[in-house]
């Protein structure tokens, strides 16, 4: 990041090094040479998370009693697919957000997004 | 005014549709066909005679959506002895692009299981005899959905060292792996020589009812599952 503001002053703080040649290396103000131009950014995979775990346990857990027969655990078995397609749907929102055209209000941009806006506007 | 027969009521009663003449042009879902090698990338039609009943007046009020449709294969049909999980298990069972022998196994089974049932029926007591299903694509979609597996394993890699996760499985999977299930089954070797059809007769009216080599070998993916569950979290 560029600095905004003009610098009146700057110290020279000797920090403690390891090695004893390093302080010439350091650069305390940050010159225009020194920034990189940013084009791009990483884009990471949204984080899929550990979804319905708890209903697995629970899932897991019948079966074991009734020696994984379906008809007594058919509760538990529901719940778990159901659970599943509510993250399935959720999931797929997100991404669905994250690929718009228009950054929305409540949400962080993602980086597809702040890519094509870096390409438009630098 | 003269009543107003849907399609599917001329279908009930002995209209039989091939595939060239597949999708009506009375239909909600209003099914156009693609060109053939445009066609290729396009949704599979719809052959549910439920889906495609309507009324003349759904036509004319415009309650119906347009879609464009990809050809049916020459091996479905609306005839209401068709069933899209039956043929889907026939490719599977079919060798070397043989499905003429796939096809006749599979009709064979189906004419075991009913005389097997029938038999059945005429033993039983009047009180048993309204819980005997004779219907063999009945038995068959029965033990089909018996067979789906709700979780499956998975082999992650954490650390150089893979672990077994275990993992919802999605739906058109679970159809997939219950199929595999049977196949497995089939193929494992018995001391006295049993026709195919009888094999497999024996291995669907089984699993139809919670038991057999098929059940078995579900509840072992099962298990395998519960033994993993410590490493449920990685995924």
């Amino acid at each position: 990041m560029p600095r905004l503001t003009e610098l009146n002053f700057v110290s020279r703080v000797r920090r403690h090094i390891k090695h004893p040649y390093q302080h010439k290396r350091q650069k305390i103000l940050a010159t225009g040479d020194d920034v990189k131009q940013v084009n791009e950014i990483s884009e990471k995979q949204i984080k899929k998370g550990r979804p319905c775990l708890r209903e697995l346990t629970d899932m897991l857990d019948c079966w074991k009693l009734h020696d994984f027969s379906d008809s007594p655990c058919q509760k538990v078995i529901f719940a778990y697919s159901d659970c599943i397609k509510v993250e399935k749907a959720r999931l797929k929102e997100e991404e669905k957000a994250a690929k718009a055209s228009f950054v929305p209000e409540g949400r962080k941009p993602s980086p597809f997004q702040i890519n094509r806006l870096l390409k438009r506007y630098s | 005014m003269a009543a107003i027969r849907s399609l599917s009521h001329l279908l009930r009663q002995g209209l039989h549709l091939n595939a060239a003449t597949l999708i009506p042009k009375t239909a909600p879902i209003c099914q156009t066909r693609c060109m053939a090698q445009k066609g290729m990338t396009k949704p599979h039609p719809t052959l549910d005679l439920d889906a495609l009943e309507t009324t003349v007046t759904d036509m004319q009020s415009g309650k119906y959506k347009r879609k464009t449709v990809r050809y049916a294969e020459s091996d479905q049909s609306t005839v209401l002895t068709h069933d899209q999980i039956v043929r889907k298990f026939i490719v599977l069972i079919m060798k070397g692009g043989n499905k003429d022998t796939a096809r006749r196994i599979m009709d064979k089974t189906m004419e075991e299981i009913k005389r097997r049932q029938v038999r059945e029926f005429h033993r039983a007591t009047e009180s048993q005899k309204l819980q005997i299903i004779t219907d063999p694509r009945k038995i068959f979609n029965q033990a089909v959905n018996n067979l789906k597996p709700v979780l499956l394993v998975t082999s992650v890699k954490r650390g150089g060292i893979a672990y077994q996760v275990p993992v919802p499985c999605p739906e058109k999977r679970q159809l997939f792996e219950a199929m595999k299930i049977i196949k497995a089954a089939l193929a494992e070797k018995t001391n006295s020589r049993i026709p195919f059809h009888e094999k497999l007769a024996t291995i669907i009216m089984d699993a139809a009812e919670f038991k057999g080599k098929a059940m078995d070998r579900k509840i072992e993916i099962l298990k395998n599952c519960e033994r993993n569950r410590a490493y449920a979290h990685f995924k």
